[in-house]
């Protein structure tokens, strides 16, 4: 921007610049506040099912299970995926994983069978676990979760499918309206002109 | 009479720092990755913000800093430019205070605070819950930066050769950063707790997050960062005022 002798307004332009273009995609590919994934399980595959959401962000996540005799949950700090590495130790094995992740609610679905003694798996995670809700059939397990924090279900199949969906709503996010961020930048724009006009005049 | 001789050469040396077009198509570059990078993914707490904005930001700064600071700076020595700086009539310790002011320490400022001040105004929902953590985070990311500076014109101040000092310079920020996911990576493989913690203080901006986010963290690993630092920095303070020849 040779245009400006000063450095102040050359870094208004900048920001101004950003603040358009950014606007722009935000709306256009920025993030989106809600995912949700569904699958269909076999449930002879394993006698147990773990299936976890893991966001990047704070927001309310919710699994629902069909199919299932039990269902326990608890809230984890960290990643639960290097919690299965340790289950190894106990003899537990993760077989048939499914995940999927989307990208711009900034959230990981994965659901994985646990093979090994089911009794063991219910014990490994006792006392830390809670009981899910049951509603009709299905077992249905919602909570708020801070960034750097997931939840898990443990579940124990009773029939051969076992129907799992997974829903995720982001909370706390928010940024700058389209118009806003385009009137913002116009305005700062002609600020750094004038800015620029008027600090080269008392030279 | 010495504040306004130094004053002149801080101006002087950041006009050469921060000429245009150069620092202008960076400035803007920079700008409108860090709007963009602020709403890719939802971040939702400050410091996530700046980790998410910043850790980007802070690798085209490092670029910026190793080809000003580094093998610009000997650009002055071999076209003599430097002697002329060291005519004026301020000692060689405030001449070298105002290099790393003009070389390091401001365009850092620049290039790392307008894309905070962008994702901020982006994201103002989100950083305006807590504006302190989001500026102790940008803060990590400054010192950071000038840890990096720091290796880049001790370089180019003891080679004088702009090759070397560029080579140099970059070899030694990929280095560090390689050396710190090398460790972390091990760390991980074989499960070597102090690997990893290593490896996460080597990262000023790593330390801070687990701090504001709750993660205990020990005391020796805040310390890494700003050591090395001020380390490097006396080093080049003292080489210049006493053995730097031009």
């Amino acid at each position: 921007m040779f245009w400006f002798k000063k450095l102040l307004p050359r870094i208004i332009f900048g920001i101004a610049i950003a603040l358009i273009i950014a606007s722009v995609f935000a709306t256009q590919y920025g993030v989106k506040t809600y995912s949700s994934w569904s699958i269909g399980y076999n449930g002879k595959s394993a006698p147990a099912i773990l299936a976890a959401i893991v966001p990047t962000g704070s927001g309310i996540a919710k699994i629902n299970i069909t199919g299932v005799s039990q269902a326990l949950y608890m809230n984890l700090t960290g990643n639960p995926l290097t919690l299965l590495g340790e289950a190894g130790g106990l003899g537990l094995k993760t077989v048939n994983t499914i995940s999927h992740d989307d990208f711009q609610t900034g959230v990981y679905f994965v659901v994985t069978g646990l093979q090994g003694n089911p009794i063991t798996a219910e014990q490994a995670f006792q006392g830390l676990v809670k009981n899910a809700q049951k509603i009709g059939n299905s077992f249905i397990v919602k909570k708020s979760v801070n960034p750097e924090e997931s939840i898990v279900v443990l579940a124990f199949p009773n029939s051969s499918t076992v129907l799992i969906n997974e829903n995720f709503k982001v909370t706390g996010y928010g940024h700058i309206s389209l118009v806003f961020g385009i009137e913002l930048g116009i305005a700062l724009i002609v600020f750094a002109i004038l800015l620029d006009v008027i600090m080269r005049r008392s030279h | 009479m010495a504040a306004k001789r130094s004053w002149e050469l801080i101006l002087i040396d950041l006009w050469d720092s921060l000429r245009p077009p150069s620092f202008d198509i960076m400035l803007i570059l920079v700008a409108t990755l860090s709007g963009i990078l602020s709403v890719l993914e939802p971040v939702t707490t400050p410091p996530a913000v700046a980790n998410a904005v910043l850790g980007a930001v802070l690798f085209v700064t490092s670029l910026y800093l190793a080809l000003r600071a580094s093998s610009d700076l000997v650009n002055l020595v071999q076209t003599g430019v430097m002697p002329l700086y060291l005519t004026y009539p301020i000692s060689r310790r405030v001449t070298s205070l105002i290099i790393y002011l003009t070389r390091v320490f401001l365009p850092s400022l620049i290039l790392l605070g307008i894309p905070a001040i962008v994702s901020g105004i982006m994201l103002y929902p989100v950083v305006g819950k807590n504006i302190g953590e989001f500026l102790i985070m940008w803060i990590a990311y400054l010192i950071q930066a000038q840890l990096y500076g720091s290796i880049f014109i001790l370089a180019s101040n003891k080679t004088k050769s702009t090759g070397t000092s560029a080579v140099i310079s970059i070899t030694g920020y990929f280095g560090y950063t390689a050396t710190s996911v090398i460790l972390a990576l091990i760390g991980s493989i074989d499960n070597i707790g102090i690997l990893n913690k290593i490896a996460n203080s080597m990262g000023f901006y790593n330390v801070l997050y687990d701090m504001l986010t709750g993660i205990s963290t020990p005391l020796w690993e805040i310390l890494v960062v700003p050591i090395i630092f001020l380390a490097l920095f006396i080093t080049y303070i003292i080489y210049f005022t006493r053995r730097f020849e031009p």
